[in-house]
């Protein structure tokens, strides 16, 4: 404000006039803004279009997923039609409306109805779905899609305008497909826009009535034929079917056939035949050895004293027979290992397994009892130790005994190594028990020599200990003798 | 004095400031108007052709990997339909530059010309092709003109009613 006098205040006009120009400032600065975005606006509506297309064909998308989900007969429109309303997505929202193709079973009817920017939109699919179990690739086929007015997104099933409209449609489409396909016959070999529309009874284009200065640019738009697939050059003779082969070094000796037939049958099932011929050597050995081992010890019980002499070449066979049997043990895991990779089946794997198992397990029971039988008098080694009067002979029983404890641990541990290999193998109940009950067997024959070496060991100690006793009795005896006649001489 | 002197001076300064603001404002807001129409009315076109092309049921020419500066296709109920350039000679004197119309022609079958069938779908046109990248979907090229100004767009579009294919 400006004062003219102390007295007289006035108002000036300098700064009204200013706040004035100001407040048009900021007027077309607004106008100019909103301006702008009506620019904005009027851009964005022409992409409008495109975008409720897009909205529409993802509604419709995440439909026919739901139908390839399950069969067709668990469709969501099964019994009555399908809706979705004021659906979220993209920006907009969608209607959704799915049912049965009135008269036409395994087609749909699928309604999606845009909301994007104000506007709405109709989208229109019919879909065939073809129920084909060996092609689940192709089983939803679009027989028909339009664009509509909103106006015909349907209320209530069944037959509607827009329906009709689609028969209609579907059936101009079906009476011009033999016109449009001799049409498409005759356009094939067009080269120029003036050949295209003679055929169609079209209107030949004017020309430029005059010349023009050439645009730079002007030339970008050349027509360009489609590329041509490379040619493929025909066989020649050495890849034809009936070429004898790659070179000269296979020479067919005459024209080429089948391969003659053996004269010899060939066992089908060669590995399960190797397999039944290993299964019965391994019996037969096992229970030899059993056989040996017995008729050994009988041998050898014979007589007092035990008549080994005699008995030991028969026990020598039944150990070549322990171990030609516990041979074919080991060949038959390793030939059983090879047929269980080329099983047909689980229930033959399993067959196998128990096979093979119930074999070793009979043939690991016969064994260790003829053993058993063989090395029974370790049972009675007190007696035995009883008999023994002199240290010398303790010590070479000891000695005997120690190198049998020694051979039989290494038997025992060989014996479980194989048995270990069948370990993941099938077994019925009374195979793993007779199992177990061998192991254990052997293992009381181990402990039965373990016990006989320490009473032979005892038996030692007490016939050292007594001959030394006597000798020392004999030696004071012998001093006392030989003072006794120093001091009467 | 001095007051109205003083006052008369800001408002002459401020109103000179304006209006030199608001003719370059109004001159750029011309063109970008004209840019603006031009775009919305290709767009607008070209919603129209894809809307066309997209309930077409089969794809005549170019074949696939072909490129014409004319599409032949199929319309909704099998009308074999032509999309292709015509020379506009006003619009050409006017520029003094070869400037193109884009018209449709729908066939009835009777090998006669019906202008009924026909329609002008985009005015002002320098060059537009055609290439089919598959069966079933074509890939357009066009330059738009507009006085001085040009507006070029490539769209791809995909047929969906190929189920009336046998």
């Amino acid at each position: 404000m400006i004062a003219s006098g102390p007295h007289s205040p006035r108002r000036g006009v300098a700064l009204p006039i200013a706040f004035l120009a100001l407040i048009l400032v900021i007027g077309m600065v607004t106008s100019i803004s909103t301006m702008n975005q009506g620019l904005k606006s009027q851009v964005f509506h022409s992409s409008n279009n495109q975008w409720s297309f897009l909205l529409a064909y993802s509604a419709m998308s995440r439909l026919v997923a739901k139908i390839h989900a399950g069969a067709w007969a668990q469709r969501p429109f099964a019994s009555a039609p399908y809706r979705e309303t004021g659906v979220p997505l993209q920006g907009g929202t969608y209607d959704l409306f799915v049912e049965n193709t009135p008269g036409h079973p395994f087609q749909a009817d699928i309604y999606v109805k845009t909301s994007l920017a104000g506007t709405s939109r109709l989208y229109f699919w019919r879909i065939t779905f073809n129920d084909d179990l060996l092609d689940v690739s192709n089983r939803i086929i679009v027989e028909f899609f339009k664009a509509g007015e909103p106006g015909d997104f349907p209320a209530t099933a069944g037959p509607s305008r827009f329906s009709k409209l689609v028969d209609d449609l579907l059936t101009e489409r079906a009476a011009n497909q033999k016109k449009s396909d001799e049409m498409a016959v005759t356009l094939g070999p067009v080269t120029t826009v003036k050949q295209a529309l003679e055929q169609l009874g079209g209107r030949q284009p004017p020309p430029f009535t005059k010349s023009y200065p050439s645009t730079p640019g002007d030339t970008l738009f050349p027509n360009r034929p489609a590329p041509t697939f490379p040619v493929v050059a025909p066989p020649t003779n050495g890849e034809v079917p009936t070429s004898p082969g790659p070179g000269p070094s296979t020479p067919l000796p005459g024209a080429p056939s089948f391969p003659t037939m053996p004269t010899s049958p060939i066992p089908t099932d060669a590995a399960m035949f190797d397999l039944n011929n290993q299964v019965k050597t391994i019996k037969d050995t096992a229970k030899l050895a059993n056989e040996k081992y017995n008729s050994g010890k009988d041998v050898a019980d014979q007589g007092t004293g035990g008549n080994w002499a005699e008995a030991n070449p028969i026990l020598n066979e039944a150990e070549e027979a322990r171990y030609k049997a516990m041979a074919g043990m080991n060949e038959l895991v390793s030939l059983a290992s090879t047929n269980l990779l080329n099983a047909p089946s689980a229930e033959a794997a399993r067959a196998t397994e128990e096979m093979v198992s119930s074999t070793m397990i009979t043939a690991y029971q016969d064994i260790v009892s003829g053993v058993s039988r063989a090395f029974e008098d370790f049972g009675k080694s007190k007696e035995i130790t009883a008999g023994l009067t002199t240290s010398a002979a303790a010590q070479e029983l000891l000695d005997g005994w120690v190198g049998t404890l020694e051979g039989l641990t290494k038997s025992q541990q060989a014996t479980n190594e194989l048995m270990d290999k069948i370990d993941t193998f099938s077994k019925t109940p009374e195979v793993a028990k007779a199992q177990a009950d061998a192991e254990k067997a052997l293992q009381d024959v181990v402990d039965s020599v373990k016990q006989a070496i320490e009473d032979a060991k005892a038996k030692l100690a007490e016939l050292k200990a007594k001959e030394e006793a006597e000798k020392k009795a004999k030696e004071e005896a012998e001093a006392a003798a030989n003072g006794g006649s120093q001091g009467g001489s | 004095m001095i007051e109205l002197l003083v006052a008369i001076g800001i408002v002459v300064s401020v109103s000179t400031i304006g209006m030199r603001f608001m003719q370059s404002v109004g001159k750029s807001q011309k063109a970008m108007s004209a840019q603006t129409n031009l775009q919305m009315e290709a767009r607008r076109v070209f919603d129209k052709a894809v809307e066309q092309i997209r309930e077409g049921t089969e794809l005549v020419r170019p074949y696939t990997g072909e490129t014409l500066s004319y599409l032949i296709f199929k319309d909704i109920v099998n009308c074999t339909t032509i999309l292709y350039l015509e020379p506009n000679n006003p619009a050409s004197e006017k520029l003094n530059r070869r400037v193109f119309k884009l018209l449709s022609y729908r066939t009835n079958y009777t090998g006669t010309y019906d202008s009924r069938n026909e329609k002008v779908l985009l005015d002002s046109v320098r060059g537009m092709t055609f290439t089919s990248l598959s069966p079933n979907s074509v890939q357009v090229n066009a330059t738009v003109l507009h006085e001085q100004d040009e507006f070029q767009f490539l769209a791809h579009i995909g047929l969906m009613n190929l189920g009336g294919l046998e």
